[in-house]
């Protein structure tokens, strides 16, 4: 069946060019023909280059969509049913989400959630901890191969109703262990602001300022003099995000631009496998924190119920590292301890990831516990 | 989304409409004599690009208007520099018509066929589409000055997936395989983007007249804002520096 798609693809492929070829040259045939005036078949060739005008038309109008499932970039759950998928009801909407979960049942349950641009790939390597852990990992309503929703869907308040959803599902009753990193780190501490009694544990992966003062102390952290990003603004004139898949495609591109001044090596970035990142995600959460072009939020109220156990993580070259943590957001938390990972930046997992691993076994109870 | 696509589809119907006055050899620019120009130009497609293009004047049957034919290439050449992005370019071909009326108020318009060709980090792409441009204004003794349109539109794209682009299908079903592979192939109406803004020309010196367009792009998306949608790449201003040439009287 697939083959005979792919071939029907070609077929078209190779007819659209050929109707446009005639058409193209139709036209300028036609334009000369009227211009000179002295032919009296020119209606019967206007005729004929509307026809084909018609069937480059029709040409075009069969190839392939790019909102066609799997066809850009890979089918989400909803639209393949092969693949692992829970539904959660959050903000009003039942919607399927993709996850993997390792470990026996009976062990306590440690969330690992991804974060922005990103899927829950790049974070298998974690499923080691499953020797101690029952260890989950989703993708993110409208990231990764989870079910794409609205903006509204998207808010603050949803991404942490999102995470009560899940650990009713998989840890009811019964306190979790959490790792977020990045922007899932600010929806971590959103969690533990909310729900302080539903965790024992906390990791918090480079979170970006909790507090909007706390941005404006960075520089600027977008560098758009790369050739990523020219090949990305090149690409805006025939790319343009119209759905998802094609925002998820373009965005694809942005891990490997450089734009984001988060590594120790710009000209080198470190690996970050995904399947698919969640495009219109991103752009929502970081509209939400703006307003007319400043920072303006504040993720810190009610911080201070927690009384757990916090590791903060930070690498020695991002903006957001090691010693932003300890500056600004070590003080938030009643009980925070702050890891430095050495030659590394934003990208941990795949950086460095032996010193992470290291840093989470000596943290978490589990682990302390047995020996 | 579904009203965005049925707007791409009348906005098609819309240029092939509006083509055919451009059919019946109409017109007249500034440019109302010699019998063909060449134009370099600047533009602000990945920050910094070149174009390069001949305009041959067809002869109009009245001297307030004039048509001209044209074809040429752009190249970005930052990213040319850049060494990535490799065979980065765009070629053109199209018409142009325009005309005077009362002496000082001017019509212009231009239908483009072009067709790109671009190597990226997520494959490489090579659109086919249509540009329509209409500006309208005054003319003063020697210049123009108005405001103008444009409307962009990739009828398809011919996508070939990179290797990297690829690995995004591998290891999705744990120990088994996913259905779906990514596509290589043409893929319809990619994109659609509108610009607008102030148009200025004169002639400069001798044989040569400036032509200079400065205005928004809106991409014509519900997924990005205008801000949000500098992140990868979309800018929404444009700008577009061309000097002409007149090859003989």
């Amino acid at each position: 069946m697939e083959r005979l798609k792919v071939a029907i693809s070609r077929m078209n492929s190779d007819l659209f060019i050929l109707l446009s070829t005639t058409s193209i040259r139709d036209f300028f045939l036609f334009i000369r023909l009227d211009m000179d005036n002295q032919n009296n078949d020119v209606q019967m060739k206007f005729h004929y280059m509307i026809i084909t005008a018609a069937l480059c038309f029709s040409g075009i109008f069969s190839c392939t969509k790019t909102d066609e499932p799997g066809a850009l970039v890979p089918a989400t759950v909803d639209e393949d049913p092969g693949l692992p998928s829970i539904a959660i009801s959050v903000g009003g909407h039942q919607r399927l989400i993709h996850y993997r979960v390792f470990g026996d049942s009976a062990r306590p349950v440690l969330f690992i959630m991804h974060g922005s641009l990103s899927d829950m790939r790049a974070y298998l390597p974690l499923q080691e901890l499953a020797e101690r852990y029952r260890v989950v990992m989703w993708d993110q309503r409208g990231n990764g191969l989870s079910e794409r929703v609205s903006k509204e869907e998207l808010s603050f308040e949803c991404m942490v109703q999102e995470i009560s959803r899940v650990k009713s599902h998989f840890s009811p009753g019964r306190q979790i262990s959490i790792l977020g990193h990045s922007w899932s780190a600010v929806f971590v501490a959103r969690y533990l602001a909310e729900y302080p009694g539903e965790v024992d544990q906390a990791i918090l992966m480079e979170p970006f300022g909790l507090k909007d003062a706390f941005m404006e102390s960075l520089d600027g952290m977008l560098n758009l003099g790369t050739s990523g990003f020219m090949n990305m603004m090149y690409t805006s004139s025939y790319l343009t995000p119209r759905d998802h898949e094609i925002l998820d495609f373009r965005m694809l591109a942005t891990l490997r631009s450089g734009v984001r001044d988060y590594f120790c090596d710009c000209e080198n970035l470190p690996d970050w496998p995904v399947w698919r990142v969640g495009g219109y995600a991103l752009l929502t959460w970081e509209s939400g924190i703006l307003e007319k072009g400043r920072y303006r939020y504040d993720f810190t109220v009610g911080m201070g119920e927690f009384d757990g156990e916090v590791l903060l993580v930070g690498s020695e070259c991002s903006p957001v590292g090691y010693a932003f943590q300890e500056e600004f957001h070590a003080g938030l938390f009643r009980n925070a301890a702050v890891l430095r990972i050495q030659n590394s930046g934003h990208r941990i997992i795949t950086e460095n990831y032996p010193s992470l691993i290291n840093g989470l076994k000596e943290f978490l109870n589990a682990y302390k516990q047995a020996e | 989304m579904l009203t965005n696509k049925l707007n791409n589809n009348i906005v098609l119907w819309a240029a092939m409409i509006l083509a055919m006055p451009g059919l019946r050899a109409q017109p007249a620019t500034i440019f109302r004599d010699g019998s063909g120009y060449l134009a370099a130009g600047l533009e602000s497609d990945a920050f910094l690009s070149t174009s390069l293009a001949y305009y041959h004047l067809v002869p109009g049957s009245r001297d307030n208007r004039a048509s001209m034919l044209h074809a040429g290439i752009q190249v970005p050449v930052l990213l040319a520099f850049k060494g990535e992005g490799n065979h980065a370019f765009r070629l053109d071909a199209g018409y142009q018509w325009g005309g005077i009326y009362r002496e000082r108020y001017c019509v212009d318009g231009r239908l483009d066929l072009f067709f790109m060709n671009h190597s990226a980090v997520l494959g490489t792409f090579r659109p086919v589409g249509a540009e329509l441009n209409g500006a309208a204004g005054f003319r003063f003794r020697r210049s123009f000055l108005g405001i103008f349109c444009k409307w962009h539109h990739v009828l398809a794209t011919h996508v070939t997936h990179s290797d990297y682009s690829k690995e995004s299908y591998k290891e999705i079903i744990p120990g088994g395989i996913s259905g779906f592979v990514p596509m290589d192939g043409w893929f319809s109406n990619t994109a659609s983007m509108i610009g607008y803004g102030v148009r200025y020309s004169s002639p400069v010196r001798g044989r040569m007249a400036l032509n200079v367009d400065i205005g928004a792009v809106n991409h014509l998306s519900e997924f990005t804002g205008m801000l949000d949608a500098m992140m990868i790449g979309q800018l929404p201003f444009m700008l577009e520096m061309k000097l002409f040439y007149r090859l003989q009287k």
